[in-house]
């Protein structure tokens, strides 16, 4: 039994005879004999199902990708809409004051702001460079997927920012309404709106926690094993 | 390049490295059912990555790298273990066909003992991938590329021994 050759591309050179097999198979005990460069052929030489007409499936490939686009602009278009409809919402029931078109400002820009950067670090997991040779492109997937676990991540920061601003803008939209209030419901009030969104975000923040060690963190743990299997000894 | 360039670049480059591809998903996933998800994940993500093209790698080593990283990436409905491989039906006529048809499903068993990169690696070797270009694909040097594949040589030598001998 000869093993492969080890030497030459593709595991073999030109000009130099057969390698000897050393397959040895029931039907083929007597006569197989097998290099690499057999098995190269025997590979390549695989059957594959066949459609009917290889490029009608291309452009209908090509096709499906295009609705894919089409759907994730109108996804988008869809939650601009929701915004919109919710300032207008919020402006003409609670009437155009100085104080409330500041507390609905500032409430959209509580939660815009995180929004936009949640769903930038999502489509940067989602554009992965598939191009990059096998160890960076791991390299940077890696990065990627720790991101919204990280304490310093943009989503994080971002994210008090905008629980800040939502505090500020619900007690600027009530303070008119409750002025007639009493002193003691007014600031019982004003506590409670200013730590409920603070108490949703760090919840929040838990359950993101757990989800990110459900979704992703066992892709991480396989994505950096190969990582080191790929980098073993290749220094 | 324009959508219209890029349509045609991408019907191109699927026609051309459709048969290689797929070979690839299925020596990766050992399991029939599961090489049509993987090979539709892998040229959406060559018509995503089709704008950046700059011609800066040569056509084939440029999909087999996505290719490579979407294998690598992509969730695994079973393990490698769990389904023997289900090598595509061959019409069978001869003794010669039988023996290629054997040692072809010897071939199929053995790569799928071997390790996740070491299936990838083994299945661009056999696609014809030159050391430089396996290199290029994993990001691993040349050098390396050549140790990696003696070992998986050496792998595979000892496991299609062992499936001649009924071991799997």
């Amino acid at each position: 039994m000869v093993p492969f050759e080890e030497d030459g591309q593709n595991g073999s050179r030109p000009g130099r005879p057969p390698l000897e097999a050393f397959l040895s198979f029931p039907a083929a005990r007597e006569s197989a004999l097998c290099s690499f460069e057999e098995l190269q052929q025997l590979w390549q030489s695989q059957p594959q199902p066949e459609p009917p007409a290889v490029a009608a499936e291309s452009r209908g490939m090509a096709a499906a990708l295009r609705r894919f686009r089409r759907r994730q602009y109108i996804f988008n278009g869809l939650k601009l809409m929701i915004i919109v409809w919710l300032a207008w919402f919020l402006l003409s029931r609670l009437g155009v004051s100085g104080l409330t078109v500041l507390g609905v400002g500032l409430l959209l820009a509580g939660m815009i702001n995180p929004m936009v950067s949640d769903w930038r670090s999502q489509s940067a997991i989602a554009r992965l460079d598939f191009t990059r040779p096998s160890v960076g492109f791991l390299d940077a997937t890696l990065e990627r997927l720790r991101d919204p676990n990280d304490p310093g991540a943009p989503f994080r920061r971002a994210g008090w920012m905008g629980i800040a601003m939502i505090a500020t803008g619900a007690n600027l939209i009530f303070a008119r309404p409750w002025a007639t209030e009493t002193l003691l419901f007014r600031i019982a009030s004003h506590t409670a709106i200013t730590l409920v969104p603070f108490a949703a975000f760090t919840f929040g923040l838990k359950v993101r926690a757990k989800r990110y060690a459900i979704d992703y963190k066992p892709l991480v743990e396989r994505l950096e094993a190969m990582k080191a299997a790929l980098e073993e000894h290749d220094q | 390049m324009t959508y219209a360039e890029r349509e045609r670049l991408f019907v191109h480059l699927f026609e051309q490295s459709r048969a290689g591809i797929r070979r690839l998903c299925y020596s990766y996933l050992n399991s029939a059912s599961e090489v049509d998800d993987l090979f539709q994940e892998i040229m959406t993500n060559v018509w995503k990555s089709l704008s950046n093209f700059r011609g800066e790698a040569k056509l084939t080593t440029w999909v087999y790298r996505i290719a490579v990283n979407t294998a690598l990436i992509h969730h695994r409905r079973r393990r490698p273990s769990e389904e023997l491989s289900d090598v595509p039906d061959h019409r069978v006529s001869t003794q010669r066909d039988l023996e290629r048809q054997e040692q072809l499903e010897a071939l199929h068993r053995a790569i799928a003992q071997l390790g996740d990169q070491d299936r990838l690696i083994v299945s661009l070797l056999l696609e014809g991938l030159d050391y430089k270009e396996i290199a290029e694909v994993t990001g691993i040097t040349v050098n390396y590329v050549g140790v990696k594949i003696s070992r998986i040589k050496q792998a595979l030598e000892q496991l299609m021994t062992e499936v001649s001998h009924g071991a799997f």
